[in-house]
């Protein structure tokens, strides 16, 4: 089994709060991508941010910026058999 | 189709504004997933969709945080979400006496239930004076003052402002009907005051039918009417706190959210020039039927402001008889009868009769309500 590079996904109360979080890191020009929300992160919305690792902090000014609010932050790993 | 002269804005617009009508055909054909409930690219763009209409549809309203505008089905519906989730048995409530069945009708299950309901008496043209919501809340301790913003029937705009400072003032909460308020009133919600305010989004609004907005004030805990899914929280038992989702159990109307969105784009391009014209074209048409014999207009005088509603009944010729008149020979679309608002019409003397209402939105012209004025002449004579 192999693991790729380190990322940290972010989840949100709502829908409409993770959208505006996505609005606030495309508005930021910070890399993620919108997933579904990993089974692991809890009673969230079904929708969450995955950001690569190197690019949390400016994905995370980017979020206070705008006044978003996330629920969850778990850094994790694919892991691939 | 032959030409309709539509002046049945009240009741419903028509035709809607054709970014309204592009807005659902894009939702259905582009963005037909289910909002809120996956990840992919399809259920993704219907829930960018409502993210959009939310925030556009806040800006509209004046609404601080978008999170606290819910769609719901209808106005009706987020009326009975509003006074049923508000109030208790035991509870008492202090109410217009212009209402519409929407409220009216709730209110009737929530006195059968243990709910106090009081009426202020407005006057012969629907007015409330706060002077005497003032003085009914000073009888006894209050939930809640419901008031409609517009009478559909009067035309009349109530005092809410001074309305939502009365009842803080005893500890009570505001809510407003605000199916004939909003679209033809610049509103701003967070100075307005009320806790909670209720909007159809096929009226003045310009969107489809089947969606309204239900506005709950910060901190305004109603409890939801329906629990169920919504895509959040799916491991609980329980309904999610969080707002929206709290009131939006369910598959949502996206095409209808989505409409109403581009409406309210519209709205806020181009609604102080269409309120004025709507003010404008009101007056002209006050006058106008002011001048046939037998013709008495309900509401407040033409110098007073009203919304674009003008309702008539004649001293010989019944409302129902004049409506298909006017249909079939002038092809005029106007409403008539009790409008669903018995109070309304009880206050202004016409329960019995009821009432022909014209209703004026985008789109009618000069030329409409000339037509109209000499068609109601020539069947009145």
């Amino acid at each position: 089994m192999s693991e790729t590079a380190p990322f940290v996904v972010y989840g949100f109360a709502t829908t409409h709060d993770a959208l505006v979080a996505e609005r606030a890191l495309i508005a930021a020009d910070v890399m993620h991508v919108t997933i579904p929300t990993p089974k692991s992160l809890g009673a969230l919305c079904g929708i969450a941010l995955r950001v690569p690792e190197p690019c949390t902090e400016a994905a995370e000014q980017a979020l206070h910026a705008a006044g978003s609010v996330w629920t969850a932050r778990v850094e994790m790993r694919d892991r691939i058999r | 189709m032959k030409h309709i002269t539509y002046l049945d804005h009240a009741a419903t617009s028509w035709p809607k504004p054709q970014p309204v009508v592009d807005a659902v055909v894009h939702a259905l054909t582009e963005a037909g997933g289910n909002p809120g409930r996956s990840a992919h690219t399809i259920a993704l763009a219907a829930s960018r969709l409502i993210l959009e209409a939310r925030t556009d549809v806040a800006a509209l309203l004046g609404v601080r945080d978008p999170r606290d505008v819910a769609f719901v089905p209808g106005c009706t519906a987020g009326l009975n979400l509003a006074l049923k989730g508000l109030l208790r048995p035991g509870d008492r409530v202090v109410v217009g006496s212009t209402e519409h069945n929407a409220v009216a009708r709730p209110l009737h299950a929530l006195a059968a239930a243990g709910v106090r309901v009081d009426v202020v008496q407005g006057d012969d043209a629907g007015r409330i004076d706060p002077d005497d919501v003032e003085r009914a809340l000073a009888e006894a301790p209050t939930r809640a003052v419901v008031c409609q913003h517009a009478s559909n029937v009067l035309g009349t705009i109530q005092p809410v402002g001074d309305l939502a400072d009365i009842a803080h003032e005893a500890g009570a909460y505001l809510i407003v009907d605000g199916a004939q308020g909003a679209g033809h009133l610049r509103l701003d919600l967070a100075a307005l005051g009320a806790d909670a305010y209720v909007a159809s989004g096929h009226k003045g609004l310009l969107g489809p039918q089947g969606v309204g907005v239900l506005y709950l004030a910060p901190g305004v805990d109603a409890v939801e009417l329906t629990q169920g899914g919504g895509g959040s929280n799916s491991e609980e038992a329980v309904q999610p706190t969080a707002r929206p989702d709290r009131y939006e159990a369910g598959t949502p109307n996206t095409p209808g959210i989505a409409g109403l969105g581009a409406a309210a784009r519209f709205l806020l391009a181009e609604g102080d020039v269409i309120r004025a014209e709507e003010r404008r074209l009101t007056r002209l048409l006050h006058e106008q039927l002011l001048d046939i014999p037998g013709v008495r207009v309900l509401g407040p005088p033409p110098a007073e402001e009203r919304v674009p509603v003008v309702a008539v009944v004649h001293d010989r010729v019944d409302a129902d008889r004049i409506a298909f008149e006017l249909d079939s020979r002038y092809g005029i679309a106007v409403r008539a009868g009790l409008h669903c608002a018995p109070w309304a019409h009880a206050t202004a003397g016409t329960a019995e009769c009821g009432a022909l209402r014209f209703g004026i939105g985008p789109g009618v012209t000069d030329s409409d309500i000339e037509l109209a004025a000499r068609a109601m002449r020539e069947v009145c004579a």
